[in-house]
């Protein structure tokens, strides 16, 4: 494949999610260096400008800061801070959904708490 | 940020054929652009124009603030590389690569050796006994190690392999960022190319039909699929968004402009329907065949 | 770099074509000469006209020329303007040495080769070899420069114009040749010209001042097509 990126969303969002990632997963620890705009243009082929913008994206969300000179870094508490905001999604986008797909199907409460159960022991 | 090119009104015609009907634009400094569109759509019209290898019929035209026209500071800082680039025939790569570094200012020697070894070009050989990929390549080469304030690509891989494609997207990026300048791209590719685009332009039937940044396109529009009557009862009160339709016998799918937000995943959800969203090729496919179909409708 | 200079320069890259082609296809004409020169051995001598081919030779590079470079050239981004005369002072240099070769083999044939031995007049001929040296040299430079700009001006009537273009052009120069003569026919002129020919023309060195015109005009003319001319 030519493309690590999918062409029906902004590459932009996608960029900052990547970045919102490695931090979450600690890969990016707190007050390290995020890779520069020209490395993430190189790394997934975009458009220097739109990786650029995904950086901003996270700058204006508080998550990193620009060390004048230097780079772009990952402000402290941003992990905590990335936590929360992915808790919301997660109700958004999980479990709102699987609790309506459940009703579709007929699956009770109950039913449902004993298979997130089963779910974490086969994890 | 300074205009490289600027259009107002641009007109060509060929007989009673206009090619290129009232089109305006324009071309922002170190900025890369997609110019796409169908064949005969009059991209490469539009190209020619920009370079004065043809000339406007009505409008306006500045490359770097100036009439292109036997204009020595515009053309010098132009290159053009297309599909259907003539070379003499008793030239070989050489040849043809030692005449560009005398005619492009900013020429990189060393990036053109590097590129012509990558991309294994036989320097020795004549360019009439290249391959279809070969002669593509050795255009990407001009149009790479030119280092032109505005370059523009005009289809250029024709006949090249998936690898040699990379390679010239790497190169394009890499020397790009190292060395900022405007850069056209024109191709069928949109699919691969897309993420290096940061604006488009979509021409069809000589006009533009669209002049937008790449990333406000990506996730624009959505499609819905499943049961006909169920994609018809999500598509009406929705009837000015749908850019497409098709149906397979009972089943159906609907393309929609829109955003794909909480509200139409639960309806989508509630009516039992497929949601996906459209990449930019098949959202620029839609647009195109939308345009030719309406313009047919008006026609009759 | 000038832009002239490396239209200039770019021409020069096929020294193969410029050098040495035409001096092979008129060796190859000079080397048939000799061998039946050296056969026949005629008492007054054997004059041919094996010479031409290389004026031949000029005029098809005229043509092929700019069909080769015109189109690659606009694409390279270079000025119609700076083509025309990058491309002038190309041919020009060429011509030059070409003119230069030619009387240097005129004036040995004439002398020390005194006729390569078995008296062939290959490069230097009655008419078209007499005055001095320099004079020579200049009509052989001018003659080069008119036949290369024939094919010049045939070739950019097609690319501005496109093939009818050339039709049309070459259907006209076609009635000139057939008409003119007819009509000299008609009204009985042609002992008139005659006449002025044999009074103003006794070397070619009187032809040169015409050709020179013609050349300039051809020039003038291609000059004003390519201006016009696409892609």
């Amino acid at each position: 494949m030519l493309n690590s990126m999918d062409d029906s969303r902004p590459i932009f969002v996608q960029i900052a999610e990547k970045i919102e990632d490695d931090i979450i997963e600690g890969e990016l620890p707190e007050e390290t260096q995020v890779p520069s705009t020209n490395q993430f243009a190189a790394l997934y082929r975009i458009n220097p400008a739109t990786a650029a913008k995904g950086v901003n994206l996270l700058v204006d969300e508080g998550i990193l800061y620009k060390k004048r000179g230097v780079g772009m870094f990952v402000k402290e508490g941003a992990r905590v801070q990335l936590r929360e905001k992915r808790k919301s999604q997660f109700y958004e986008q999980y479990v709102v959904a699987m609790v309506r797909e459940a009703a579709k199907l007929g699956i009770t409460t109950d039913q449902l708490t004993e298979m997130i159960r089963k779910g974490e022991q086969a994890e | 940020m300074s205009q490289v090119v600027y259009a107002k009104g641009l007109t060509k015609s060929y007989g009673g054929f206009d090619a290129v009907k009232d089109v305006s634009f324009a071309l922002e400094e170190n900025r890369i652009y997609g110019l796409l569109g169908r064949n005969g759509a009059g991209k490469t019209t539009i190209m020619n124009m920009i370079t004065a290898q043809t000339f406007p019929t009505r409008g306006e035209l500045k490359v770097f603030g100036e009439e292109p026209f036997e204009n020595g500071r515009v053309l010098s800082r132009v290159c053009i590389v297309k599909e259907s680039q003539k070379y003499p025939d008793y030239f070989s790569v050489r040849d043809v690569l030692e005449t560009a570094a005398m005619l492009f200012p900013n020429w990189d020697r060393a990036f053109a050796a590097s590129l012509v070894e990558e991309f294994r070009l036989p320097v020795k050989r004549k360019m009439k006994k290249l391959s279809r990929g070969m002669l593509s390549s050795v255009g990407i080469v001009v149009g790479l190690a030119s280092r032109a304030p505005l370059t523009i690509f005009d289809e250029p891989y024709l006949g090249l392999d998936a690898v040699a494609r990379k390679i010239f997207y790497d190169r394009l990026m890499e020397d790009y960022t190292e060395h900022p300048r405007t850069v056209v791209l024109s191709t069928h590719l949109i699919d691969e190319a897309s993420p290096l685009l940061e604006h488009l332009l979509v021409i069809d039937g000589g006009r533009i039909l669209l002049d937008e940044d790449a990333d406000e396109l990506r996730g624009r529009a959505y499609s819905v699929a499943g049961t006909a009557s169920k994609v018809e009862a999500f598509a009406s009160g929705r009837e000015d968004q749908v850019i497409a339709r098709e149906t397979f016998g009972s089943l159906a799918s609907a393309t929609l402009l829109g955003v794909m937000d909480e509200g139409t995943r639960r309806q989508a959800g509630s009516l039992n329907l497929e949601l996906a969203s459209v990449s930019v090729q098949q959202l620029i496919v839609h647009l195109t065949q939308e345009n030719t179909q309406r313009k047919a409708a008006n026609d009759r | 770099m000038n832009r002239t200079l490396g239209i200039f320069r770019m021409h020069w890259r096929d020294k193969f074509s410029v050098l040495v082609l035409p001096w092979v296809i008129c060796g190859f004409s000079f080397v048939v000469n000799l061998i039946v020169g050296a056969g026949v051995r005629p008492e007054e001598g054997i004059y041919t006209g094996g010479l031409s081919s290389i004026y031949v030779y000029v005029f098809v590079a005229g043509i092929v020329i700019l069909a080769q470079t015109f189109p690659f050239a606009l694409g390279m981004g270079v000025r119609r303007t700076d083509y025309f005369w990058g491309t002038l002072a190309a041919t020009a240099s060429s011509s030059a040495i070409t003119t230069v070769v030619l009387i240097l083999l005129s004036e040995a044939e004439a002398g020390w080769l005194n006729g390569w031995g078995v008296g062939l007049h290959f490069f230097h001929l009655p008419f078209v070899h007499e005055g001095p040296a320099w004079l020579q040299a200049a009509t052989h430079f001018t003659l080069l420069m008119t036949l290369i700009l024939i094919g010049f001006f045939i070739s950019a009537v097609y690319r501005r114009f496109g093939k009818f273009g050339l039709y049309a052009f070459g259907l006209v120069a076609l009635l000139v040749f057939i008409v003119g003569p007819l009509l000299l026919t008609y009204f009985e002129r042609w002992d008139d010209i005659g006449r002025w020919v044999e009074a103003n023309f006794h070397t070619l060195n009187d032809l040169t001042p015409w050709l020179l015109l013609v050349a300039v005009l051809l020039g003038l003319g291609s000059y004003g097509m390519l201006r016009k001319a696409t892609i």
